[in-house]
């Protein structure tokens, strides 16, 4: 059974050469869909220029079924791009069925349908992963080396690229030639929600980390009471050390999450720097 | 002198705008331009490394989801890493300017996508008059407008502001200075607010406090604590898709048992 199937899909997967043209010319034009976003459509005029020439080639005959779907692809669209692969792939194999189905018999809503359905949960992943959890980690192991002015930073991004390329690729060609079944029930089976949150646990378990070794909360004030000398620093230490970023991290996101403006939380943050140094309580 | 330093940091400005979009790339290749721009310059690359990870820890976590952007923290940083290697400044002086930057630098975005959301109009026409050409060559205008734009603003703040920040920045006093540093420091905290909103959900809590445990008193490598952060998120993905599959199995137990309603026969014969 699990044998039989493998053997299908291989089949499934091979591209005619025509089809790889159209495949690697649609990979690097969606290198392009987070320009010029707007504020009514977002990437909605990228994704119809990234698709202008592909669609031209669907419908070479029907001029008419050409801006009918340049027109209908203007629609609002909004994902993370990394994730813009799977969504589009996808796109263009129904856009092919439409270019072959008889005139009427093809429901153009449907690919209208996928893209607004899956734009939401591609993006949920999306952002997690590259935004959330996967820059981050390497911004993180990146600070660590160029702090100390380490060239072997740059290497780096060979360990960062692989990933969003992988994704671009293999998403867009598989979603192309495995259609929408695949990807619908993977969403319908709670699989992509699965995902996101396993995605968001590591992202959160990172967080942590990053509080306790990047935020900076250092405490200079020190005094004698009855000749033993006290030091701020040690006794919070005692406590737990890290506490006071990890109260202040938290504190910001308390405030964030009850819906205060970044910039003033920003902008609170450096008052606190600033006045707590001037007290003599923090210092360089 | 000042010509060319301004032009590289325009021509560099330029590029992050470009290659932070361009297939997310910027994204995941954490200081991989800083060494070139700090040889272009003729300054020292380590240098600029140092200044770089300064800044990228002031803004560490800010990150930037779909339409909303609370700093532009790439023109900012390169506006902060450009001054202090021109000037030859501490890190700390390079984050104090690319904060202030950064932030004046999202009304120049806002202005530039409220451009190109009356653009969007104009596309429509073209597309009714059926006219790619138009359709093509308003969408190079919008793309060279958006890289000119942040090529000129960072060539001329360069060109005309040196001196200014100059000024400002040996007037700075001493004390200043240490509150300056100290308010870099926390500044990751903000960051960290934010990423935590982002994905916060209270089922999360024992990941994040043991995320900062590892931290906090194993002192462990960020790269160490991914990884711990992999193992919590993959046992997490398992007992879900346990439950999933109960909860499914129970839902075809329910179905089967049933009467009538189910016209599956496959599935009925393989119970």
């Amino acid at each position: 059974m699990n044998n039989k199937t493998t053997t299908t899909k291989d089949n499934k997967m091979q591209l005619s050469s025509e089809e790889m043209k159209m495949t690697k010319k649609l990979f690097w034009r969606n290198m392009w869909l987070g320009y010029c976003m707007s504020y009514t459509r977002q990437q909605g005029v990228a994704w119809d220029w990234i698709h202008a020439p592909v669609y031209k080639k669907i419908y070479k005959d029907d001029p008419d079924k050409f801006w009918e779907a340049m027109k209908r692809n203007m629609e609002f669209y909004n994902t993370t791009p990394n994730m813009n692969g799977i969504v589009s792939g996808l796109a263009v194999s129904m856009e092919q069925e439409n270019a072959k189905a008889p005139a009427d018999t093809f429901d153009t809503a449907g690919i209208s349908g996928m893209k607004i359905g899956l734009m939401g949960p591609m993006a949920g992943i999306g952002d997690t992963f590259f935004a959330g959890v996967w820059s981050l980690i390497l911004t993180g192991i990146g600070i660590g080396f160029a702090k100390s002015g380490n060239l072997a930073v740059m290497l780096l991004s060979l360990v960062g690229l692989p990933p969003n390329i992988l994704i671009r690729w293999y998403g867009q060609k598989y979603s192309y030639k495995l259609g929408s079944k695949y990807i619908s029930k993977a969403v319908q089976d709670g699989l992509m929600t699965m995902f996101t949150r396993a995605t968001s646990i590591v992202g959160v378990t990172v967080v942590g980390g990053m509080i306790a070794s990047l935020v900076k909360f250092p405490l200079v004030f020190k005094t004698k009471i009855n000749g033993t000398e006290f030091v701020l620093q040690k006794v919070f230490d005692q406590i737990m050390p890290g506490i006071l970023p990890l109260l202040l991290s938290v504190g910001c996101f308390v405030l964030l999450r009850k819906g205060k403006n970044p910039v003033l939380v920003l902008l609170g943050v450096v008052a606190l720097g600033f006045i707590l140094t001037f007290l003599g309580i923090t210092g360089a | 002198m000042l010509l060319y330093q301004a032009f590289i940091i325009g021509l560099y400005a330029a590029w992050g705008k470009w290659f932070g979009i361009y297939g997310s790339f910027g994204q995941v290749m954490p200081f991989f331009f800083t060494p070139v721009l700090a040889i272009l310059l003729g300054k020292s690359p380590v240098d600029a490394l140092m200044i770089d990870a300064a800044i990228a820890l002031a803004f560490y976590g800010v990150m930037q989801i779909g339409a909303v952007m609370p700093q532009d923290t790439g023109f900012g940083g390169t506006l902060g890493l450009g001054f202090a290697l021109i000037l030859n400044q501490k890190p700390a002086i390079a984050v104090a300017l690319a904060v202030p930057i950064s932030m004046l630098a999202v009304v120049v975005w806002n202005l530039l996508k409220f451009w190109f959301t009356t653009n969007v109009e104009v596309f429509d026409k073209y597309i009714d008059e059926r006219n790619m050409k138009k359709f093509n060559r308003l969408w190079w205008i919008q793309m060279a407008v958006y890289i000119l734009t942040y090529f000129l603003l960072a060539f001329l703040a360069v060109l005309l502001g040196t001196h200014g920040i100059k000024a400002f920045v040996t007037s700075i006093p001493k004390p200043f200075l240490s509150g300056l540093t100290v308010a870099a420091g926390m500044l990751p905290a903000v960051g960290m607010g934010m990423l935590l909103k982002y994905v916060w959900n209270i089922e999360f809590l024992p990941f994040f406090i043991a995320g900062f445990l590892l931290g906090a008193y194993l002192k462990l490598p960020i790269m160490a604590i991914s990884l711990f952060g992999v193992v919590f998120g993959l046992i997490m993905f398992f007992i879900d898709r346990h439950i999933n599959d109960v909860k499914k199995s129970n839902q075809a137990q329910a179905v089967t048992a049933g009467p009538s309603t189910d016209d599956d026969e496959g599935d009925f014969f393989n119970e």
